[in-house]
């Protein structure tokens, strides 16, 4: 254990904090479903990369910066204080998709993908999920047929969060057609530019269309697009989930602690805080989101990134913990206000995702119960 | 931040856990409790203080090793996960307290283990006996005072007796606001044990215990419990060891981020012990197994500074969390 604020790291941070305050867009993402949205996402990725700030923790070979695991986490602590945009639509690009590549693609697929995804000209979506695939994920049906020297593909993918503004896709498909569960899967570098794929919007509770529905119709895909293997492609999906559960999110834990800091201001300002039921839980929700920044910390200095380990998994599940007390805190905040729809309305719509997203918090315990704490099946 | 222990702090934990586990066992702590025995004895108190336990984060000149809490803490997590019975908590921060003060010899004394210092909550008294000391800490400080005349009382925790106090004499008074926050981080380290112990102890008896004929660890309600245990301890680990090093620092936002490790490590805690009893059942809620004292001991030391609600105060304090 040691603090090591390095002179190093203090530099960085100095860098980081200057830069985003010259940087950071004035205007707020375009609250819209149009093209504008990408455009907007698009230009703010870009400018990070110009800027010497995208890919803190990814090879310098591939356009990042090759700096350590602290580092990212310091560049993510200044970008969430300075109210920066959230990485939107490059989401899945920036935080499994490329993960995933770095960890199994070929040489070709990293030298082409990687510097795209860093650059802001080519934002990806997640094809795991399928109407008979949610948590049971093995059951993947969407199917691929070799045909030459390229797969097609027919079936359906579903809550592929801001598909519609995709150009790739990280799909998981079953090739082998007489497999089941997790043998005889692939994974694919799928064009979602490409004939015979059908993206359709999913309004969700919050009245904005997050997910989609794919239909792939003898979708063309080149062969030399399929990551780590055909047939291995549950070995590669663990890698993304890793990904995802792991490191990735560290941006979006430590916006939550912001939001938390928030939250005190605005039950302070509106006198909120004088009720002895709101502090309290302000302040146990101030706790927990401290608590969640240090894990960031402590999972950086202990686990290995690159592994799936128990302590992501555990860090997911207390990360929803938190969300699930933000939710609480913001029901109370609001008293009355909250037959108006507002952004903390919204926002508290929102997390409801949060336990079902990326595999439900049920299967993230269970995981945990079987595979950190070895209880039976 | 690296909040990875170092391999010194590994070790002295695994040592921490083998003299706990060989000289203060639980099965025999408990009988030694019900016969009324003084717990530990002076010679187990003495051997606990030779290793330095007593003095890890005061100087030489005081009689201490000269560390810091970064291994304060790697300790009592040890006391807390072996429900090591003993004024350590109360030693430690009084022998912290008299350095304060200037009292080097009586510092010395504390942490050769001459002088034990139980812990002062209210009016009542934990783990003093009249002759020993009595340490009180608030927001601002800390005192030390020698006890004079005590009544015993019917104490929750069996290995943590309980007096009310009729007259004590007051020793010394020290301003030393980072006092609290040092036992903020000490206190969440042994819960943080606790936690780690009803887990392990649940997932024993998850894996063996048979109904239905499945072990009843198969079933998501038992299975989700013992996640939650684990997801517990991970969510307090990091916190508890940044607070450490914030202390050790003499950080302005010690005390919050050693406050935040306290109410985490309290609510994990207080949440895994009586999870782990309506795990085990029927079998829990006797007296004669062991998952009622973990029970017992988080609410004794959630509760030992004052109410829990107090330490959201230096959690409140600062505007922001800052990151830097």
């Amino acid at each position: 254990m040691e603090l090591s604020n390095t002179a190093e790291l203090a530099e960085f941070r100095d860098q980081a904090r200057t830069w985003l305050a010259e940087n950071v867009p004035a205007q707020p993402r375009p609250r819209t479903t149009g093209p504008e949205l990408r455009e907007f996402d698009e230009a703010w990725q870009r400018r990070q990369f110009d800027g010497g700030w995208a890919g803190i923790a990814w090879d310098t070979g591939y356009g990042g910066r090759g700096l350590s695991p602290l580092q990212q986490i310091t560049w993510y602590e200044e970008l969430v204080r300075a109210g920066a945009p959230d990485s939107s639509v490059f989401i899945v690009a920036l935080a499994h998709a490329g993960p995933t590549l770095i960890a199994r693609g070929d040489e070709e697929q990293k030298r082409y993908h990687l510097p795209r995804i860093l650059r802001g000209e080519a934002p990806w979506c997640q094809g795991f999920s399928e109407p008979e695939a949610g948590s049971d994920l093995a059951n993947v049906r969407c199917r691929g047929v070799v045909d030459g020297d390229e797969l097609v593909i027919t079936g359906s993918k579903i809550w592929m969060t801001n598909a519609e503004h995709c150009d790739y896709c990280e799909l998981l498909i079953r090739t082998d057609p007489g497999s089941t569960r997790h043998a005889g899967l692939t994974w694919v570098i799928m064009d979602m530019r490409v004939a015979g794929v059908d993206v359709r919007p999913i309004t969700s509770i919050d009245g904005w269309p997050h997910n989609c529905q794919v239909f792939f119709d003898e979708a063309r895909v080149p062969l030399r697009n399929v990551v780590g293997g055909v047939g291995n492609g549950w070995s590669v999906a663990m890698s993304t989930l890793a990904a995802e559960r792991g490191p990735a999110f560290v941006d979006t834990r430590l916006a939550a602690v912001v939001f938390v800091d928030e939250l005190i201001d605005h039950a302070r300002a509106s006198g909120k805080l004088a009720d002895e039921k709101v502090y309290a839980e302000l302040a146990e929700l101030r706790a927990e989101a401290a608590a969640l920044r240090s894990m960031a910390y402590y999972q950086a200095t202990t686990a290995d990134p690159t592994a799936p380990s128990s302590e992501s998994v555990a860090v997911r599940a207390f990360f929803v913990q938190v969300v699930g007390r933000i939710g609480r805190a913001v029901l109370e905040l609001l008293g009355p206000d909250v037959v108006e729809s507002s952004p903390w309305t919204r926002r508290w719509l929102f997390d409801l995702s949060e336990p079902i997203a990326g595999g439900t918090i049920d299967i993230q315990r269970n995981i945990i119960g079987e595979r950190v704490l070895g209880l039976p099946r | 931040m690296n909040l990875a222990p170092s391999e010194f702090q590994t070790d002295l934990a695994a040592a921490a856990r083998r003299w706990l586990d060989r000289e203060l066992p639980l099965s025999r702590m408990r009988e030694r409790a019900a016969a009324g025995d003084r717990l530990p004895d002076d010679a187990a108190w003495r051997g606990g203080a030779d290793l330095g336990w007593l003095g890890l984060g005061l100087p030489a000149r005081c009689g201490g090793l000269g560390l810091g809490a970064a291994e304060e803490v790697m300790v009592f997590r040890e006391l807390g996960r072996t429900l090591a019975p003993g004024p350590f908590l109360a030693s430690v921060l009084g022998g912290h307290a008299a350095a304060a003060a200037g009292e080097r010899d009586l510092a010395a004394a504390i942490v050769a283990g001459r002088r034990r210092v139980g812990a002062m909550v209210g009016e009542r008294v934990l783990d003093a006996r009249p002759g020993d000391l009595a340490l009180t800490l608030d927001p601002d400080g800390g005192g030390l005072a020698e006890l004079v005349e005590a009544e015993p009382l019917d104490a929750l925790d069996p290995l943590v007796p309980a007096a009310r106090v009729i007259r004590s004499s007051p020793l010394l008074r020290v301003a030393a606001p980072c006092l609290l926050a040092r036992g903020h981080v000490l206190v969440a380290a042994q819960l943080l044990g606790i936690i780690d112990a009803v887990r392990d102890m649940s997932v024993a008896y998850a894996r063996g215990r048979t109904q239905f004929g499945r072990p009843i660890g198969a079933f998501q309600a038992v299975k989700h419990r013992c996640a939650d245990m684990a997801v517990a301890g991970y969510a307090t680990v990091g916190q508890v060891h940044q607070a450490a090093l914030y202390v050790d620092a003499g950080r302005p936002d010690a005390a919050f981020h050693a406050a935040a490790a306290f109410v985490v490590a309290a609510r994990g805690a207080y949440r895994s012990a009586a999870d782990n009893i309506q795990n085990h059942g029927g079998i829990g809620f006797t007296w004669e197994h062991d998952a009622h004292l973990y029970l017992k001991r988080a609410a004794v030391l959630a509760n030992v500074f004052g109410p829990l609600r107090d330490a959201h105060r230096p959690i409140m304090a600062p505007t922001r969390h800052e990151f830097t």
